[in-house]
């Protein structure tokens, strides 16, 4: 009998999910436990998620090629991409430390930002493979994507910690504003989504 | 169609895939999972109330603890300086960095004194049977903002932060410090022995508090 809710005429509220009746009229429709909006799917689900996540692609750009933090030694200031961070950390023998940056500031958010394409374009082809993994792939990208505030926090430490006067100080750098932006929008992206789209047009014989 | 009959209090619509569950009658410590997405449905916890108030306690001494006092101190010779949980607010905001400021103070002290806040005003009425006025609104507003409670990426980053600058100079961690990284385990506890849909039940069966 396998029936969705859309299919019988009903609505689950994503947030307490008491099921209620669509409603027959026009305008919004709240849930009557728990006051959440109701939708059959997120509204503009596609377009939105698309929006935001072209955002964060060109967000990523100067996050990258930005220095995230301003260094000041001894009268001199360098300022420090998260690549040259995590380069310097490789290369000073504190792989352990490169490693969770790289993963955490580099890895993470692309990987993020290349599934959450890969879950849109299937959607949108309307294709009936690997349902079950995709929506544990969407599964992965909630859980996963926050913690790239990492490095933003790291940073927020240093730069409240690092304060030696002449001697060195640290403060955050324009390319940290682009990062922490990063992380913020394709946390949206990912709320955006509604992975109930994965599931939808299933064909006959399923 | 479904829709024009009484519905099954029983029936669910997976909150991922919208397939209609059956949910059975979950014994202590069971978890119902959607049969076409496997996502949770629904979970028992055993005096799921009860837990999750005597931890929200223990989340409401530690996280003032950690505000308290200082998670890290760094210095040479007489220039030492301690960080709290603020510092990092204060610091981005004299650099004029106000964007970084605001999310850093929304994700490590606003969302979780929201979230600490919202679990007494809930579940105190709640252990007595009673809900206060709005209760499944605050509740709501918890279950959208929680996912940008930081607290716990935030001890990595103390740790990352603390392994970049020991070398630096001295460097020292405070009894702030303990407290973050048990308030870390606390706020881990708290989500897994709350079940959303449990107490949203729970609370259409309290009665309402008059103020």
């Amino acid at each position: 009998m396998a029936l969705t809710a859309k299919e019988a005429g009903l609505v689950g509220c994503t947030v307490c999910g008491l099921l209620a009746p669509v409603a027959k009229s026009e305008g919004e429709q709240h849930c009557e436990r728990c006051g959440e909006k109701l939708h059959t799917r997120h509204p503009d689900s596609i377009q939105r998620t698309w929006a935001l996540l072209i955002a964060a692609i060109i967000f990523y750009i100067p996050a990258n090629l930005m220095p995230i933090t301003l260094t000041t030694a001894l009268g001199n200031t360098q300022g420090d991409t998260i690549m040259e961070g995590v380069i310097y950390f490789m290369y000073h023998g504190e792989w352990p430390i490169g490693l969770v940056i790289f993963i955490a500031s580099i890895f993470v958010p692309i990987c993020k930002i290349a599934a959450m394409i890969y879950l849109l374009i299937s959607v949108q082809r309307q294709s009936d493979q690997q349902r079950l993994n995709r929506a544990k792939i969407y599964r992965i990208v909630e859980l996963v994507g926050r913690w790239s505030m990492i490095d933003i926090f790291v940073v927020t430490i240093m730069v409240a910690l690092v304060q030696l006067g002449f001697l060195a100080s640290v403060q955050a750098g324009s390319g940290a504003i682009f990062f922490c932006a990063v992380v913020i929008i394709t946390m949206f992206a990912a709320e955006s989504f509604d992975p109930r789209l994965i599931w939808d047009k299933q064909s006959n014989d399923d | 169609m479904l829709a024009e009959q009484k519905i099954d209090p029983k029936l669910v619509a997976c909150p991922e895939c919208d397939l209609l569950n059956h949910l059975p009658d979950l014994s202590v410590g069971e978890s119902a999972n959607c049969v076409r997405c496997e996502a949770v449905l629904a979970k028992n916890v055993e005096n799921a109330i009860d837990r999750s108030m005597a931890l929200t306690w223990t989340a409401v001494i530690l996280f003032a603890i950690a505000n308290l006092f200082p998670f890290l101190s760094f210095g040479k010779g007489s220039i030492v300086t301690h960080t709290k949980l603020i510092s990092g607010v204060m610091g981005f905001y004299q650099e004029g960095m106000y964007f970084l400021s605001a999310v850093v103070g929304f994700t490590t002290l606003v969302v979780p004194i929201t979230l600490i806040t919202g679990l007494v005003y809930l579940l105190l009425p709640l252990q007595s049977g009673l809900r206060m006025p709005g209760a499944e609104h605050v509740f709501r507003w918890m279950l959208h903002i929680r996912q940008w409670n930081m607290t716990e990426i935030f001890v990595i980053g103390i740790v990352v932060a603390g392994i970049k600058l020991y070398k630096m100079a001295t460097l020292e961690p405070g009894i702030s410090a303990v407290a973050l990284l048990l308030l870390m385990f606390v706020f881990t506890l708290i989500s897994a022995s709350l079940d959303a849909r449990m107490i949203f039940e729970k609370l259409a069966d309290a009665r309402e508090v008059k103020l």
